[in-house]
């Protein structure tokens, strides 16, 4: 008991010490502010060191994912890892998942409590167009009638919303189209105008707070043009991505249909497609 | 602080004393309410009484997790959780020694002290929602055991000065609950144990930050000073009772509308509840901006932040 006692004012009074200061906060946001180029962005570690959006550079991304492998990092050619090794709990996750996709980078530098390592990505995934910020010019239906705008970036139509939002899905916020719709039929999203390319990379998933609700799996389905889509089928937690190849495709621009069946009552389903070069 | 939740922590700190009294006399008396209510989590629920108790002890929305025991033991700090387990052995030692002394008073005394607490620790040991709600009487049991034995191993160390050595025992198990109630007050329900990591630990376990949007409180001062005259703020967790109450005692500008979502609020808090993000992303898509304007922190663990339109927060 005395050894738990001792032990528990020992590690209180270390904790201060295994934190980054006020200082430490202002000292990594003015080596970013210096070093940082656009598409870089910055991971924590551990993932919930969240005063990093209070404390860095306004227009750096901060990303906060317990995980990076598998996460397509959309936009993204170089990460700065931001870790607070001493912090209880840190591990060394986020950096074997950065190490695991990097091509090149900078060694950890010291930074009071924290250490600033840079990864470059080895194939970053550049998009030409993201289709979320392409839903103002979009057309959505349902039974085939149309759905009127409700606002800059949203359609609304009887119980069908459509609209481009942020969302929890698969552990992470999601820059996406959100789907909420009942009944039977499926709401179909044209967006005319998109820049042809090699691939169309496109994700999916039910947004958290439904997405353990009970109902029928949600199909999706992306055509780009005659032969080329690609469907999935949409049960559970998680995002998923897809491919749809259109390196065969002519034309500069095409009109990319992403087509959702209802999620039902209490669950709304997530959706982006990127064109990657 | 409520009547009800007044009189809820006199009834435990009476009973506490009583029990620690009974089986340890004076000294019982004064050690089983501290062994009790020196935690942060029990002396924010004593000093600050909060809406009601449920903030107290719930530690998580739905869902199922770890049993309401293993929760307590990442909450009460480890030396306390020490002398609760040793206040149990010994009960089971004095229970024993009664068996074969022949004493019958003694020996029904520990049996039911012995079974009481079987049956709580039993009871506590559930799997479903992960709250520490259900350890409560087990912990009130164990405190007044606790108690006991801290008196009992003052006589056995050395018994000329017990008084002494009880004392010292009690300080170095009680000293480590004492400072991280100090150090975590106000937000004393986002505070974790040694085992836990303390409030970054259990973040890295995905353990619940607050419950019942308490640390709101902590940014009225805040608001006042940078909020735009007039703005309409989102809550969140916060009942509007509780923000018209701080509005009429002064604690927060008057001219601070209400707001019922993120659509229709010029600023908006986010209470970090664990698996409900999404309401952050909310918050996220209708301001535009996923850069908060303030926030509120425990060890650097965010409980709260602010987001703000443009021109809401001067």
């Amino acid at each position: 008991m005395a050894a738990l006692g001792l032990g528990g004012i020992g590690f209180q009074g270390g904790l201060r010490g295994r934190l980054p200061s006020d200082l430490d906060w202002r000292a990594a946001a003015a080596v970013l502010e210096r070093d940082a180029r656009p598409g870089d962005a910055v991971a924590l570690s551990p993932w919930w060191a969240e005063r990093a959006r209070l404390a860095l550079p306004p227009g750096l991304p901060v990303l906060s994912l317990p995980r990076y492998a598998g996460e397509d990092l959309l936009g993204v050619k170089r990460i700065w890892l931001l870790a607070l090794p001493g912090a209880p709990g840190a591990g060394e996750a986020v950096a074997r998942d950065l190490a695991a996709r990097a091509g090149g980078g900078e060694p950890a530098q010291r930074i009071g409590a924290f250490a600033l390592s840079r990864w470059d990505l080895a194939t970053p995934a550049l998009p030409i167009s993201f289709l979320p910020d392409r839903l103002a010019g979009a057309t959505v239906t349902v039974a085939g009638e149309p759905c009127p705008a409700s606002g800059p970036l949203a359609f609304a139509c009887g119980p069908t919303r459509v609209a481009r939002q942020v969302r929890e899905v698969g552990g992470g916020p999601r820059a996406c189209i959100a789907v909420r719709a009942e009944g039977s039929d499926p709401v179909e999203i044209r967006i005319p105008g998109v820049p042809s390319a090699r691939l169309l990379r496109a994700h999916a998933g039910l947004v958290a707070s439904g997405a353990r609700a009970p109902g029928p799996a949600v199909r999706v389905a992306v055509r780009a043009g005659p032969g080329e889509e690609a469907e999935v089928e949409i049960s559970g937690p998680g995002w998923r991505g897809f491919d749809v190849d259109t390196a065969l495709d002519a034309p500069s621009t095409r009109d990319v249909e992403l087509v959702v069946s209802p999620p039902g009552p209490g669950r709304e389903i997530c959706v982006d497609a990127a064109v990657l070069p | 602080m409520t009547a009800l939740s007044l009189g809820c922590a006199a009834l435990v700190l009476a009973l506490l004393a009583l029990g620690g009294g009974a089986l340890a006399g004076r000294a019982g008396a004064a050690l089983a309410p501290a062994l009790f209510w020196l935690a942060p989590r029990n002396l924010q629920l004593l000093l600050a009484a909060p809406r009601d108790l449920r903030a107290a002890w719930l530690l998580g929305g739905g869902g199922s997790g770890p049993g309401a025991l293993s929760l307590a033991a990442l909450t009460v700090p480890a030396a306390v959780a020490a002398v609760l387990a040793a206040g149990a052995a010994h009960t089971s030692w004095l229970l024993a020694r009664a068996l074969r002394g022949g004493d019958r008073r003694a020996w029904r005394r520990e049996m039911v002290l012995s079974a009481a607490a079987a049956v709580l620790l039993a009871a506590c040991a559930w799997r479903g929602p992960p709250r520490v709600a259900p350890a409560a009487p087990a912990l009130l049991l164990l405190s007044i055991l606790g108690a006991r034995s801290l008196v009992a191993a003052g006589r056995l160390l050395w018994p000329e000065r017990a008084r002494a050595v009880t004392a010292a025992l009690a300080v170095v198990a009680l000293a480590p609950g004492l400072r991280a109630s100090v150090h975590a007050w106000p937000y004393g329900f986002a505070a974790w144990n040694e085992l836990a990591g303390g409030a970054p630990g259990a973040a890295s376990r995905g353990l619940a930050r607050q419950e019942g949007g308490d640390s709101a409180a902590g940014i009225l001062r805040a608001l006042g000073e940078h909020a735009a005259p007039g703005a309409r703020v989102w809550w969140q967790e916060t009942p509007r009772a509780d923000v018209e109450a701080w509005q009429r005692a002064g604690r927060l500008r008057a001219d601070l509308g209400w707001a019922e979502g993120p659509a229709d609020a010029d600023l908006a808090l986010w209470q970090f509840r664990a698996g409900d993000r999404d309401r952050e992303y909310r918050i996220w898509t209708a301001f535009g901006t996923a850069r908060p304007v303030d926030g509120i922190f425990l060890d650097e663990v965010p409980l709260l932040m602010v987001y703000a339109r443009p021109g809401a927060w001067r």
